[in-house]
């Protein structure tokens, strides 16, 4: 085979690999036939938005126990005013545009240095108005659902309790509580 | 006697340092959901807003299901005065950088590859959550009580199906055949030279 006619295939096979390659080749791609109308985008932007604030006892004092003993059951936190409005409480600011579930959880057991009290120790109970030792449950290290449904300007109250076992270290047991605020209908 | 309770009081509430503020923080959003790239850097906003009495330092992050998948970038502390209301709320950018998710498959070593997406797309469900950090304050003895809104984020990463591309195969042949011929060409070239 002559250089000549060697040239000749190999631009045979570059044209076929071109046209392999490029199967829109040779289409007309050229718009067609007469517009008749204007398309023109349109959006809504739809932005909520919610405010949740802890009480000055929450945020201030925090969630104490004054004088516990070993032993002790069900001691009432310091602020639970039990004769009246409980001290502890989550406010939904009033300028809310959705309605609010609550959610609660601990950080860790209180501890101080190597000791803990057990989870299970430590109750709480929430209500809009009234929380009640009777329906307190013992608070957990993930968040748990409160109330739901607050309405915006609405507070949702809080109840806490401790027992102490019998043969508990002393000491000055600290953990944190967390309160977390969701739109209502989503999860914890 | 009553006047002089009146005034009294009127006077122990303006004097008496405000004890009874409320602290917190607010939340503004426009998503629950984006649907992404993979291999692209994502930024969301966000409004952080603070409608109570005391100033706040919030922060916006990610629950744990998205921390772990997606590399969130640090998101900004920002101050958020009291009484900002939601329409002065201070815009916060939440950005991640998505990986790459979805397996091509390739014949060879990384080239002619194709993405059919049949595995179905890759979703990460988690939330957005904005904390005010002037709400802890150490208790002493029992819990310290910290406030935080939270929305939900999905994020969703598309899929972009691919043929399998032999570009890498016709180029291959095309060199090959061009070597080939410049060998050829070359040693034709010698044989006439050397006549």
């Amino acid at each position: 085979m002559n250089s000549n006619n060697l040239i000749a295939v190999v631009l045979i096979i570059l044209a076929a690999l071109v046209l392999i390659y490029y199967p829109s080749f040779g289409k007309n791609n050229e718009l067609t036939g007469s517009a008749t109308e204007i398309q023109v985008g349109s959006s809504a932007l739809i932005a909520n938005y919610f405010a949740i604030a802890a009480s000055n006892a929450l945020t201030t004092d925090g969630i104490k126990w004054s004088g516990l003993n070993p032993g002790d059951v069900d001691v009432n936190a310091d602020g639970n005013n039990q004769a009246g409005t409980s001290n502890y409480f989550i406010t939904v600011s009033s300028d809310s545009n959705v309605n609010v579930d609550l959610c609660v959880k601990a950080s860790a057991p209180l501890t101080s240095g190597l000791n803990t009290i057990p989870l299970a120790s430590y109750k709480w109970d929430s209500d809009i108005t009234n929380p009640l030792l009777t329906s307190a449950i013992a608070i957990d290290l993930v968040y748990f659902g409160a109330d739901t449904n607050i309405v915006p300007g609405n507070s949702d109250y809080y109840r806490f309790w401790l027992s102490v076992p019998g043969s508990q270290a002393a000491g000055t047991y600290t953990n944190t509580i967390s309160f977390k605020g969701v739109q209502t209908g989503n999860v914890c | 006697m009553k006047s002089k309770i009146i005034i009294f009081s009127l006077l122990l509430i303006l004097l008496v340092p405000s004890g009874f503020a409320l602290k917190g923080v607010g939340i503004k959003w426009t998503s629950e959901s984006a649907y992404v790239d993979e291999k692209t850097p994502v930024c969301l906003d966000y409004g952080i807003y603070n409608p109570w009495d005391e100033d706040i330092n919030a922060q916006l992050g990610v629950s744990k299901e998205l921390q772990e998948v997606i590399r969130v970038k640090e998101s900004e502390t920002v101050f958020v005065k009291a009484n900002t209301p939601n329409t002065n709320s201070v815009p916060v950018k939440l950005c991640f950088d998505i990986p790459k998710v979805y397996k091509d498959d390739c014949l060879i070593a990384g080239i002619m590859c194709e993405q059919t997406c049949s595995l179905g797309e890759v979703n990460y469900k988690g939330e957005v959550i904005a904390t005010g950090s002037g709400t802890e304050v150490s208790a002493g003895s029992g819990s310290t009580a910290t406030v935080s809104a939270s929305v939900p984020l999905e994020i969703r990463i598309k899929c972009n199906q691919q043929g399998r591309s032999y570009i890498e195969l016709y180029v291959g042949i095309l060199i090959l055949i061009l070597i080939i011929v410049g060998i050829m060409f070359f040693t034709r070239r010698k044989k006439y030279v050397n006549v």
